[in-house]
């Protein structure tokens, strides 16, 4: 090869070294445009689908766009660019335009040296020189210099604005972000960005339960006018929505208010939807149970109490509360907050908080607990505390019980109940004498919750005069060892020692008022009988009553219909009268005795018979028949014939009882008179404070004053039955009125108080003497009295036995003459047997006055006279008929009864001596007196044998000699009661002292039983408390009658309001297991049967226990 | 033998007020005109039990015209132990002297009252020793509380805004109402010092004057009420 074809190859090489350049700038050019184009189509489709939010079919397509279009740029960039650069030939023409300086060369070189033409057209030489020239030319081209670098520092400068735009868009719009990455992957679904977007805040939290989650919502692109939040709790399926309204606004706050559960909630608006939220709702710890355990004070001595049902403190002052909580998670720490203030720490363990309170005052407590995440309880309960305070003690005297008046022995039982919740530490009796200073008597008693004290008060050592008062009431202390002991007072009593005016005064006033009752009962009973009587002989003669009669005649009835009631209530009264009158010696005994008559006579007054004549005669008045209403009203009549008969005698019975117990009285006060005198001048003798005897003597100058009065007034009574009594009365008043014994003793207290005792003295003596006249001359006028009735009266009676016992030996003299007569004289005979019956109808009615001068007379003898006079009766309408033998069993009969009443009133003359015999009541009462202090030696005896604070019977009885000394006891009880045995039989015949003795003798075996076991208790002791109590009321003296204040009979006035401000918590019920557990099991819904079993069950049971206690109480 | 059957006494009592006061605002209606009948207790112990005999009477009179209770103006007499005790919502009990209940009748009295049944007991001067005790054995975990003047006795149907009115003048203390409860219901009502039922007799029995009269009949008014509507 020569060198011109290697200068040729060489520049075909540079030639192609060039190409590969040119190509390499042409494609680096292209691409960079192609890259622009694609940013720039990218950026466009991202806008694109930004605004279009396209399908992804129709992303697919953009993206093809975007891609394909730079391909093609590229492509055509390079068919339109590179066949200029592929062919040497158009190659050399581009290097020649680009350098001129080859001047052809290049392309001569390409176009003729490979033509085998140009060999012939041109020398070889030019040929292989323009080659090597064009050799040398092109080795020293380069490619920069020949290429257009231009475009492709423009597409450099293109590409880089357009991804600098396209970042920046990107950066500043995420819209665009999204858009360009969903056009980057066309084929994944899309869901298109809402136009609204909603953003919570905080979103997820933590909550307590219970409290609230305040939740921020915000919108975003189109504000939506409403809103609506969706929740679902945990464990829910269904979401529970919510709207609100937002009216466009960029924000709203929703609080999620007392949630107990965990929640997810989300928001949604427009199209737009929040996030799902979660508000996790946290447990506060709280108390799951509790359990309370009382520890009540030591004295109260009550067993230790839990409690697990309420939280409510409930117990007594001082109780310590021993509390336990139990929560329902574990606790970090625990307080118990006392009237939400002073919290007081507690002890904790896991879940469990223990603390103990002392219960001192009433107020509320509640817990505070926090949880190991520092979460405290919300709203803890508050628990009442409610304190109990120690009840007083109730003292309630159970005897005497009511106001009374003092006994001569100055002595009187007094017994009480005292009952506390927890014991008793001390009783005592406080009284004050008149208005003198309080004082104090302190009783022995035991400590139990319930006791009954017994003392026999003796007041002989106070100096006690009449009419004066001694206040008391009897007084217990607890044993509240933690407030201090409580007392409790009884009601407040009065014992008073009366004088003899007060207890007159009293006297006179109930029987007067009885009388007048009864004169006024009588005086109407007599009118009512006078006009039905006209009435009956009405109706007799015209057989017909007028309207106005009839109405009258039902007015009358009903008035004897009330008077019958209101005897019958008089009958009870005056029941009561003789049982106080029994009680004292106001009257003598045999007044006694007539009062006793009454009673009984009043109590059969009003016979059934007597109400059965009235209501047949309320029938008949009915049916308005003149023959019933006749035959109704004979009967009637003839029924109140009876009654008034009767009441006739009781009122002359009464009025004489009146008198006479006004004649004692004023005897016994003329010697209480000059017994109070002379004490006045011993003690002025003796020096005593003559202040003092002043006073004695001006009360004896009143009642001196008062004693004469009553003279007057009793002289004037006694003048209709005994003018010879009413004239010594009137005798005596006088004396007292000319001796001017008041006035003395007024002056003589004047001079006492100024402490002339000379001249005192000497008008005291004056004045005993003066009393002693006027006592002895109102005694002696009494026993004349007494003695002159009593002559009287048995004589009477004696003419009227003697008179029976002549009647009975006629009619049996008839009797013979009528079994030997026979019929032929049977006229004759009964004239004489009409004789017979007149006289005894005259000696009934003589012994029907005298039993209305005495009780003496035989209940039985008014039916056994009857019964004489109906066999008389009969005796003689049989002999008028001549039928002997029908007369003579009658006339037996009737001897037999007249010797029957004849005995019986010879019974009724010997009771009329015994009742008049002098006192063996007064003589009985000075026997019980002695053994009331034998009784109450023995009591005490057996009261020391069990000594104090010890169970009695059970250690007592193992002392040594304890055996022989219940022996003892026992021979001595013994001995009383056979006393009492011998007093009984000896007082037979008075009611109210047999009911008493009776009384005691049960009394006593009771105790003689526990005293022959040898097992004396409590009750033994209480059971001879009783019998003494027994003996000294039925001793009582005249002094002795009890007495109530009259009830005040005026209208209430208003005062002010002293009730109480508010009711207490517990209505005054303390907890009583047993009836709430009954009333539980009643609202148990069983059926009737068995309700009434559960009811009978627990009842019994109730009983049981509650029995005994109130028992023991009583 | 105590039944089951007597329990629903409050109920009846009710029920009876209930038709009475239907009764009383529908004039013209076909039901029965319903008497509320009260009974006066016939009590042991030699009380008199049966005092003041025209006094409730006069009450039921008042009632009548006063109130839209229909109550018979005759009041019925009733033993503890009868039978019929349970048949009747109000009991009435007074007297001066002792009362005493035997255990049978303290068990009867004690289920009547915790069935519905109501007792106003009326001191009338002289009951009072004898039947706190009584009052004890029947109920021995309660006591007697004393109403306040705010209570609803005092103004259920006339105002009393003193409380209890003083009637008769006694031992000169102040009148009581005191009262006993079975849980919140209000069983026995004792007037004490007051002695509503001698207002509640005849003008010419105790000489009261008009005024005193209307207030005891007004607070009896108010007694009745409470028990036939509590």
């Amino acid at each position: 090869m020569d060198a011109t074809q290697r200068a040729y190859e060489s520049t075909v090489n540079g030639l192609s070294r060039l190409r590969r350049r040119l190509v390499f700038y042409t494609c680096a050019g292209l691409l960079l445009q192609a890259a622009t184009l694609a940013v720039a189509l990218l950026l466009v489709a991202a806008g694109v689908e930004s605004l279009l939010f396209l399908s992804p079919a129709l992303r697919s397509a953009l993206l093809l766009v975007v891609v394909a279009a730079p391909v093609a740029a590229v492509a055509a960039g390079m068919w339109r660019r590179l066949p200029e650069l592929l062919s040497l030939r158009r190659l050399g023409l581009y290097v020649e335009r680009r350098r001129p300086d080859l001047k052809q060369r290049l392309i001569s070189t390409l176009e003729l040296w490979t033509n085998p033409r140009a060999g012939r057209i041109y020398s070889r030489e030019l040929l292989a020189l323009t080659v090597s020239s064009a050799a040398a030319l092109i080795g020293r081209i380069r490619a920069r210099d020949i290429a257009e670098l231009r475009p492709l520092r423009n597409a450099a400068r293109n590409l880089a604005a357009a991804l600098a735009l396209a970042l920046a868009a990107l950066a500043l719009a995420p819209p665009l972000r999204e858009a360009l990455h969903r056009v980057t992957h066309p084929m994944t679904p899309f869901a298109r960005q809402p136009q609204t977007s909603i953003a919570v805040s905080p979103g997820d939290v933590e909550i307590v339960k219970g409290d609230e989650a305040v939740q921020v919502i915000r919108f975003g692109g189109r504000r939506p006018r409403t809103a609506t939040i969706r929740s679902r709790t945990a464990g829910s399926t269904s979401w529970r929505e919510e709207e609100i309204v937002v009216e466009g606004a960029d924000s709203l706050v929703h609080i999620f208010k007392g949630l107990r559960d965990t929640l997810r909630f989300e928001v949604e608006a427009g199209d737009g939807r929040s996030a799902t939220h979660r508000i996790s709702v946290l447990e506060p710890p709280a108390v799951q149970r509790q359990r309370l355990r009382y520890h009540y004070p030591a004295y109260s001595r009550l067993p230790v109490r839990v409690e697990e049902e309420t939280g409510d403190l409930h117990a007594l002052v001082g109780t310590l509360g021993e509390m336990e909580f139990v929560a329902n998670k574990p606790l970090a720490s625990a307080a118990l907050v006392l009237d939400d203030t002073l919290a007081v720490a507690c002890s904790v363990e896991d879940q469990r908080a223990t603390t103990e309170l002392v219960l001192a005052r009433p107020g509320h407590y509640s817990l505070r607990l926090t949880d190991r995440q520092g979460i405290g309880n919300r709203n803890p309960i508050r628990h009442a505390i409610h304190v109990i305070e120690d009840n007083r003690p109730r003292v309630t005297v159970t005897a005497p019980g009511r106001d009374v008046d003092l006994t001569d022995d100055q002595q009187i039982v007094v017994a009480a109940e005292v009952a506390d919740d927890f014991g008793i530490s001390r009783t005592a009796i406080r009284y004050r004498i008149n208005d003198g200073p309080r004082q104090q008597l302190a009783l022995v008693g035991g400590h139990e919750r319930e006791q009954q004290v017994v003392h026999t008060w003796d007041l002989s050592g106070t100096d006690l005069l009449p009419e004066d008062r001694v206040t008391y009431r009897v007084v217990a202390w607890d044993n509240d060892a933690v407030a201090g002991p409580k007392t409790g007072e009884s009601r407040e009593f009065v014992i008073r020692f009366p004088s003899l005016y007060e207890l007159y005064e009293e006297v006179v006033a109930e029987q007067e008022e009885q009388l007048e009752q009864l004169e006024e009962l009588v005086e109407e009973g007599r009118e009512n009988r006078e006009y039905l009587e006209q009435v009956r002989r009405e109706v007799l003669k015209t057989e017909e009553l007028s309207w106005e009669q009839q109405k009258e005649l039902e007015s009358t009835l009903e008035s004897e219909l009330e008077r019958a009631d209101a005897l019958e209530e008089l009958a009870r009264e005056f029941e009561q009268t003789i049982d106080k009158l029994e009680e004292n010696q106001l009257v003598p005994e045999q007044v006694l005795d007539v009062v006793e008559e009454i009673r009984r006579l009043m109590a059969e007054v009003t016979s059934p018979e007597l109400r059965a004549a009235l209501e047949a005669m309320q029938r008949a008045t009915e049916r308005l028949d003149p023959a019933d209403l006749a035959e109704a009203l004979q009967q009637f009549n003839e029924s109140q014939d009876q009654f008034q008969e009767r009441l006739d005698q009781t009122l002359a019975l009464l009025q004489k009882v009146q008198a006479e117990q006004q004649l004692e009285a004023v005897a016994q006060q003329a010697a209480d008179l000059h017994e109070r005198q002379v004490q006045i001048d011993s003690k002025l003798a003796g020096g005593e404070n003559t202040r003092h005897l002043q006073q004695h003597e001006e009360r004896l100058g009143a009642d001196a004053q008062r004693l004469e009065e009553q003279l007057e007034q009793l002289a004037d009574q006694m003048l209709p039955l005994s003018p010879k009594t009413a004239q010594q009365l009137q005798a005596q008043a006088d004396f007292m009125e000319q001796s001017a014994m008041s006035g003395r003793m007024q002056e003589m207290a004047a001079r006492l108080q100024s402490a002339q005792a000379q001249q005192a003295r000497r008008l005291g003596e004056s004045l005993e003497g003066d009393l002693a006249q006027l006592s002895a001359n109102l005694q002696q006028m009494k026993g004349e009295y007494v003695a002159g009735e009593k002559a009287e009266i048995s004589g009477e009676m004696d003419r009227a036995v003697r008179d029976l016992v002549a009647l009975s030996l006629a009619q049996e003299a008839l009797q013979h003459r009528s079994d030997e007569l026979g019929r032929a004289a049977a006229a004759a005979l009964a004239e004489d047997q009409f004789a017979l019956l007149k006289g005894t109808e005259q000696v009934t009615n003589q012994v029907g006055q005298l039993s209305r001068r005495t009780m003496s007379m035989s209940q039985a003898l008014p039916v056994t006279l009857g019964r004489v006079l109906q066999g008389m009766q009969r005796s003689a309408s049989a002999l008028a008929e001549s039928n002997t033998a029908a007369a003579i069993p009658q006339q037996r009969q009737a001897v037999q009864h007249l010797n029957e009443g004849a005995l019986l009133l010879r019974e009724s003359v010997e009771n009329l001596e015994a009742a008049r015999m002098p006192s063996s009541f007064a003589e009985a009462m000075e026997k019980m007196m002695g053994l009331s202090e034998q009784q109450a030696d023995l009591n005490q005896a057996t009261q020391q044998s069990m000594a104090p604070g010890r169970q009695p019977g059970q250690t007592g009885r193992q002392q040594p000699g304890f055996g022989e000394q219940m022996t003892r006891l026992a021979a001595r009880q013994r001995q009383i009661y056979q006393a009492l045995q011998e007093l009984e039989r000896s007082t037979r015949g008075n009611r109210g002292m047999q009911h008493g003795i009776s009384e005691m003798q049960n009394e006593m075996e009771s105790v003689l039983r526990d005293l022959n076991r040898r097992r004396p208790n409590q009750q033994t002791l209480h059971s001879q408390d009783r019998i003494l109590q027994r003996m000294l009321e039925t001793s009582r003296s005249i002094h002795s009658r009890g007495f109530e204040d009259k009830r005040l009979s005026r209208a209430g006035a208003d005062g002010p309001y002293a009730g109480p401000g508010r009711l207490p918590e517990d209505l005054g019920q303390a907890e009583d297991l047993l009836r709430g557990a009954m009333k539980a099991a009643l609202e148990g819904g069983y059926p009737g049967e068995y309700r009434a079993v559960i009811r009978q069950y627990y009842e019994t049971m109730y009983q049981e226990l509650t029995g005994q206690a109130v028992g023991a109480g009583q | 033998m105590l039944s089951s059957s007597h329990s629903p006494t409050r109920f009846l009592a009710g029920l009876i007020v209930c038709l009475v006061l239907a009764g009383a605002s529908g004039a013209g209606s076909a039901i029965p005109e319903l008497q509320v009948v009260i009974a006066r207790l016939k009590y042991g112990g030699g009380g008199d039990w049966y005092s003041d005999p025209s006094s409730l009477p006069n009450l039921l009179r008042f009632v009548n015209d006063q109130t839209r209770i229909r109550a018979a103006t005759e009041a019925a007499t009733v033993e503890i132990m009868d039978e019929e005790l349970f048949s009747y919502p109000f009991i009435y009990m007074t007297g001066h002297g002792n009362v005493a209940f035997s255990p049978e009748e303290i068990v009867r009295l004690r289920h009547y009252l915790e069935s519905g049944g109501f007792l106003h007991a009326d001191d009338n001067y002289g009951m009072d020793e004898s039947f706190r005790p009584e009052m004890a054995r029947i109920f021995p975990k309660k006591r007697f509380v004393e109403l306040p003047a705010d209570h609803g006795l005092f103004g259920c149907h006339f105002d009393f805004p003193d409380g209890l009115p003083k009637i008769h003048e006694h031992d000169g203390g102040p009148p009581q109402a005191l009262g006993l409860f079975d849980g919140d219901r209000l069983v026995v009502l004792y007037t004490y010092e007051a002695d509503l039922g001698d207002g509640w007799e005849d003008e010419a029995v105790h000489g009261n004057d008009p005024e005193r009269r209307l207030a005891a009949l007004r607070m009896g008014t108010n007694i009745l009420v409470w028990a036939l509507t509590h």
